[in-house]
């Protein structure tokens, strides 16, 4: 709908690196098609409700494939004029329903992209599956092999915005040009996902150019198979060399816990030198201060990402500017911090101070840089003897509730709702919902919880979400105007009840407001749609209901609204008397309340 | 003749005094139940229904039903599930009512299945959402209304500081069925067991800042107990009257800034006059002193659940007596209740230990067995585990124990469930009393202060030698008394006590006759008074070590019996057995480490956890303890070397 302007465009570039870069979606410059099927568009839309359908406004910043249905063959391709080797892919991108694509890395490897909203274990073919290989003169129905599922169905519905970030290594060749090690896909997550990890690929999958693997090849998007969007495609290429550490030196303080002392002025008992990063040369495993200095090695000028993990107070400076400052962390805590450097050597420091004797000490470094993936700059015995903790998980192999704290982030601040409760599904649909407010805090596809912040040991009295979230507005959700939305129930006679279970374990939650009495039951339909519905004990015409609260809600169609720049869809019937509110810089949608209304979620 | 038949008594004395007298563990059995696997009890709730079953509530979130829960095969359905860290249970009118860390929610099964299917929420009290705010109850009080209770949160640069950020927290109140609640009492810290026991309203709080040590209160509508968090929400439509101001007139809370501006955590100050919470009480009645005092590391270190003995007799002799759990000692004392002037006090003992976990809640069988329900909730206890559910059982036999000591105007009079070997009662050797009692203070926790030995001017056994009165010097108003019956033996089986040491916390002395010196034996067998803490001795072991080593092949090290009363007494039990790792290193092991008896005197004084980084907890610093009685237990260690 909106025209996005070149000048526009710009202002959303964030800074690249020597190495990174986004493929730009305002010309197909870098890419041949002969098909003329790819284009540029301003913005894509595509109805959830009708096949292949996908509908463009002029501009850019979208590369959509308008391919019909029903044709197939090369040509309607977009491939790459560059070559690569290793690589990292993330984009975002939209299916029309029941649409076909895929991303081949070095146009061999295919990633699938397919519509596979709401199947319930999905296979190599569907979204993010690595797709098989293919061996013509197996019998029948065995020709396939070698593909890979992804470990859940993350999938969206169509069309909605989804996010899919690819990290590949490709094979190595020695000088005769023998291959020595496989191409592997080190990751694949599709929105927030974890699909993929550390899968060695044995050969190209099929439908690949050629049967042959090479060191560098052409990326390429599939184009025959059905209508689909792309937009924020940013690549980072690995093939520069890494960062090293040398001339490591240590200081070492062994002191038992004084307030009163100066934390940068206490007496040294030990220095020395050392040949790998590690904290092993210490006698004691705890009441010690130390720090080490050393020569980082930066090949490069750019951003140079530093991962720490340390033991109780620590930090790291590099030419003396801190990147990660002084702060107490448990071992298994890791901070992340980056600076810019010019190529060359840079002073690294690292400090850490410890007089807790139930942590044992930990020193792990990493960075990550221009052109090279991140990496380990510390010894294998410096991470050695921290056991994470086992991890307390709760599944919804059946429908199953959990009450628990809940945190989240809103406007950059993190918030706590104290009477929340979790309803999971075996659907892999799970939700929020906030006993206080009557109102729906967040829903998200995947596993159901993580309960160790709860139960284990003496716990927070919390638990986490397993999987990708969208965030609600969590606000009161039934009003006596359709202006001026309370932002909490004082003043409205709200009395949370309770909730009631049907014969499935599934809750419908019982509330008071202005004097009525309200039950509110959300359900899972078809495998993959939320229904709710809200029922009032008596007629209260003068009540409104508030659908969503988001910076962009546009219609699609009668009934069917796209909130957030289609990060989910809500649909009512459509002769539901509606309204699109504006409110400051947020759009409402709210509906007139009656005895029962039911709407759905699409995500 | 006389002399042949007292000889003949004594060597009789001598030749028993190498048995062992029977234990807790041969009078009250502990089952456990078989439970299927993958079912995990941290019990935070247990309620036995009207049918017999038992039902229990976990920090899963979940309500089970054990049917048949003492017969060999009792069967586990689940009842509720989902809920949020249930920290206990009750039954009324057909429905369970759980306390869960924010609300208060009746579970009706409406369809009758065998599973709830309406979770109704009878109130929702705010949290902030600090791990610390648990909410225990609820208990229901006599007019059916339900008594919750909440724990305190703490700071956040001033983590040692219990607070209320919120409503309702280190307090307890009354929830009503129409959904409304209202202030009960405020004062607390962790309160961790409510009970009605007759009617009133009872409660335990835990050791921490302002709590020297915990113990067990009886809450009239409108008391304070000692913690100042809760005061911060009272106002004049509250029961409870002291104001923030009043206490802070009274009390110092040592909120002080260092050089840098951060706050410093207060600590005990050695030799500083104490201020004490009767004190408090005399300026202002609405002040609660406990009925009890249970020492802290000796009478429990995280006191839970007060349950009566309504079983009539099924339980044992301890009819009508109260029974509390403690969470990290895995056991139950033992409580003697009674009304002096209009207000509760009582004497407290040991009376059962071996849990597997922490004892957190208790309810009793329909057979009079009681059902323990355990957790330690992360905190680290005695025993094997971090959960359970066990039950205990009387097995017919009487027990040697005190059965009740009452306050007399000169002393205490103490009931025995036998009759006592009349010799050994009537020489005083066989006792020694003392008195002490804690700080109210910000610090965490307080050492027994003030201590005095207490003379014993004679003892009267009535005929039937159940019964018998000691008469004391020194008794002090509010004070715990500690009576040590050591050198009673049971009559005609001369067995010792099972628990010769009872706790008396003396909140009235009792007006009366005192008894006539006439009517006393004043006899005494020991040529000097044991040992107490009191006497500075001025020439014990040498800090030298080589004198020690020296003297090594001569010196005989104390034995555990020897060192015990010392032990206990500076609540080295708490932490350390013999042979065996409980909360810290148990003294076998210390002993490994070939720490001179200096040494050790000096790691006492300021340990070093580091020593022992494979223990969670850190050993509290003792400097209050006597040298002469750190040497003595030093002593005893180094000779537990191989």
């Amino acid at each position: 709908m909106r025209k996005l302007t070149l000048l526009g465009l710009l202002s959303f570039i964030p800074i690249f690196t020597f190495a990174q870069r986004k493929i730009l979606s305002e010309n197909l410059n870098q890419f041949k098609n002969k098909g003329g099927n790819w284009i540029i568009a301003g913005d894509a839309t595509a109805n959830p409700f009708k096949d292949y359908d996908i509908q463009t406004t002029p501009g850019t910043g979208v590369l959509v494939n308008d391919h019909e249905h029903g044709t197939y063959g090369d040509k309607y391709e977009l491939v790459s004029e560059f070559e690569h080797g290793d690589l990292d892919i993330s984009f975002d991108f939209m299916m029309a329903k029941k649409s076909n694509s895929g991303v081949y890395m070095q146009g061999r490897y295919e990633i699938q992209l397919l519509d596979s909203w709401g199947k319930k274990n999905p296979m190599h073919g569907d979204c993010g599956g690595i797709y098989h290989r293919w061996d013509e003169s197996k019998p029948e129905g065995k020709k396939g092999y070698d593909g890979h599922a992804p470990r859940v169905n993350a999938s969206k519905a169509p069309g909605l915005w989804q996010h899919m970030e690819i990290s590949f290594k490709a094979p190595r060749f020695d000088d005769k040009g023998n291959k020595i090690s496989n191409a592997t896909i080190l990751a694949i997550k599709l929105n927030d996902m974890l699909l993929h990890e550390n899968v060695e690929l044995s050969g190209v999958t099929r439908g690949a150019y050629g049967s042959g693997e090479v060191a560098m090849g052409p990326l390429r998007f599939q184009g025959d198979h059905g209508a689909l969007a792309f937009k924020n495609i940013v690549i980072n290429n690995f093939d520069k060399p890494a960062a090293s550490l040398e001339n490591l030196s240590y200081s070492v303080s062994y002191i038992s816990y004084d307030p009163a002392a100066d934390p940068y002025n206490i007496p040294v008992d030990e220095t020395g030198q050392m040949p790998e990063l590690t904290w092993e040369f210490m006698k004691r495993p705890n009441n010690y201060s130390y720090n080490i200095e050393g020569d980082f090695n930066a090949p490069a000028d750019g951003k140079y990402d530093f991962t720490v993990f340390s033991s109780a107070n620590n930090f790291l400076k590099i030419d003396g500017e801190t990147v990660l400052s002084n702060k107490y962390t448990g071992p298994n805590d890791r901070r992340t911090g980056s600076i810019e450097l010019k190529a060359g050597k840079h002073k690294v420091e690292l400090y850490n101070a410890k007089y807790d004797a139930w942590m044992s000490p930990t020193l792990g470094l990493y960075v990550a840089g221009p052109g090279f993936r991140k990496k380990a700059l510390h010894s294998q015995g410096s991470m050695l003897g921290n056991k994470p903790t086992d991890p307390i998980l709760v599944n919804a192999k059946t429908n199953t509730n959990l009450r628990s704290f809940m945190d989240f982030e809103k406007d950059g601040k993190k918030q706590r709702i104290v009477h929340a409760i979790s309803v999971g599904t075996p659907e892999n649909l799970h939700f929020t919902y906030d006993l206080d407010r009557g109102a729906l805090l967040q829903i998200w596809r995947g596993d159901f919880l993580d309960a160790t912040p709860m139960w284990n040991s003496r716990g927070d009295g919390s638990s986490k979400p397993r999987g990708s979230i969208t965030l609600f507005d969590n606000d009161v959700t039934i009003n006596t105007s359709l202006t001026s939305w309370p932002t909490d129930t004082l003043g409205t006679g709200f009395r949370p009840r309770g909730y009631s279970m049907d014969e499935a374990n599934r809750p419908t939650f019982l509330y008071e407001i202005h004097g009525s009495k309200i039950s509110d039951k959300i359900i899972i339909k078809e495998d993959k749609t939320f229904e709710r519905t809200i029922s009032i004990e008596s007629e209260r015409p003068e009540l409104a209901i508030k659908l969503s609260e988001a910076n962009q809600i546009e219609k699609i169609q009668d009934g069917l609204y796209a909130v957030n720049n289609k990060d989910y869809f809500i649909k009512v019937n459509a002769n539901e008397n509606v309204q699109l509110v504006t409110n400051g810089d947020k759009k409402q949608l709210i509906v007139m309340a009656k005895k029962k209304l039911t709407y759905d979620i699409l995500f | 003749m006389k002399n042949i038949k007292i000889l003949f008594l004594s060597l009789i004395c001598l030749a028993v005094q190498g048995q062992e007298s029977p234990k807790e563990e041969d009078f009250y059995r502990i089952i456990t139940p078989p439970i299927p696997e993958g079912i995990i009890l941290e019990v935070g709730g247990l309620c036995t229904l009207p049918n017999g079953s038992l039902a229990m509530a976990t920090r899963r979130g979940e309500i089970w039903i054990m049917e048949n829960p003492t017969s060999r095969n009792p069967y586990l359905r689940l009842f509720a599930s989902g809920l949020h860290e249930v920290l206990g249970l009750a039954y009324k009118d057909g429905a369970l009512f759980c306390t869960q860390r924010g609300e208060l929610t009746k579970l009706i099964d409406e369809n009758e299945d065998g599973i709830a299917d309406t979770y109704e929420t009878i109130n929702a009290w705010p949290v902030s959402g600090h791990y610390h705010e648990y909410s225990f109850g609820p208990k229901i009080a006599p007019d059916g209304n339900f008594f919750v209770s909440g724990n305190v949160a703490f700071g956040s640069e001033e983590w040692w500081r219990g607070e209320a950020r919120v409503p309702t927290r280190g307090s307890v109140f009354k929830v009503f069925p129409d959904g409304h609640r209202e202030e009960w009492a405020a004062g607390m810290r962790s309160p961790a067991g409510l009970g009605i026991i007759d009617g009133e309203l009872f409660y335990t709080d835990n050791q921490g800042d302002w709590m020297g040590s915990g113990g067990m209160w009886h809450l009239k509508e409108g008391a304070f107990t000692g913690h100042p968090a809760s005061l911060a929400w009272v106002d004049e439509n509250s029961p409870v009257t002291l104001t923030e101001e009043q206490f802070y007139a009274e009390r110092d809370n040592r909120k002080v800034r260092n050089a840098t501006g951060s706050y410093i955590k207060p600590e005990n100050v050695q030799d500083q006059t104490p201020d004490m919470l009767w004190q408090l009480k005399e300026k202002y009645p609405s002040v609660q002193t406990p009925v009890v005092w249970l020492p802290h590391g000796i009478l429990g270190i995280s006191n839970s659940e007060i349950i009566k003995d309504e079983t009539k007799g099924a339980f044992g002799p301890f009819v009508d007596q109260i029974f509390i759990g403690d969470q990290g000692q895995s056991k139950i004392m033992r409580v003697f209740m009674e009304k002096i002037n209009g207000e509760y006090q009582g004497a407290a003992w040991d009376f059962r230990s071996g849990f597997q976990s922490g004892v957190m809640r208790m309810d009793w069988a329909k057979d009079g067995s009681l059902f323990v329900g355990e957790t330690n909730r992360g905190w680290g206890s005695a025993g094997d585990a971090n959960q359970g559910l066990q039950r205990l059982a009387w097995n017919g036999q009487m027990p040697f124990e005190m059965l009740k000591c009452k306050a007399m105007p000169d002393g205490f009079e103490v009931e025995f469930t036998l009759p006592i070997d009349r010799k050994s009662a009537e020489d005083l050797a066989s006792y020694s009393a003392s008195s002490f009692l804690y700080k109210h203070h910000p610090a965490y926790g307080s050492p027994p202060i003030n201590r005095e030995d207490l003379n014993i001017k004679g003892v009267n056994l009535s005929a039937d030698g159940k019964r018998l009165r000691i008469v004391l010097d020194g008794l002090r108003k509010y004070y715990i008394h500690e009576l040590n019956l050591d050198g009673i033996r049971a009559a005609g089986r001369y067995y010792s006590l099972i628990h010769p040491t009872v706790y008396y916390t003396l909140n009235n002395i009792p007006d009366g006759e005192k008894m006539s010196s006439a009517n006393l034996k004043t006899g005494s067998s020991a040529k000097a008074k044991p040992l107490s803490p009191t006497r500075t001795t001025k020439k014990l072991d040498t800090p030298d070590r080589k004198n020690t080593a020296t003297k090594s092949t001569k010196k005989v090290a104390p034995t555990y019996a020897q060192v015990k009363p010392l032990l206990q007494r500076h609540t080295c039990l708490a932490c350390h057995s013999e042979g065996k790792k409980v909360i810290g290193p148990s003294f076998v092991d210390i002993a490994k480490r070939k720490y001179s008896d200096t040494e050790i005197l000096n790691l006492v004084y300021k340990p070093k956890p580091e020593n022992w980084p494979s223990y969670a907890t850190p050993m509290a610093a003792m400097p209050h303890i006597p040298k002469a009685d750190v040497l003595k237990i030093a002593s005893y260690i180094n000779g537990l070397r191989l």
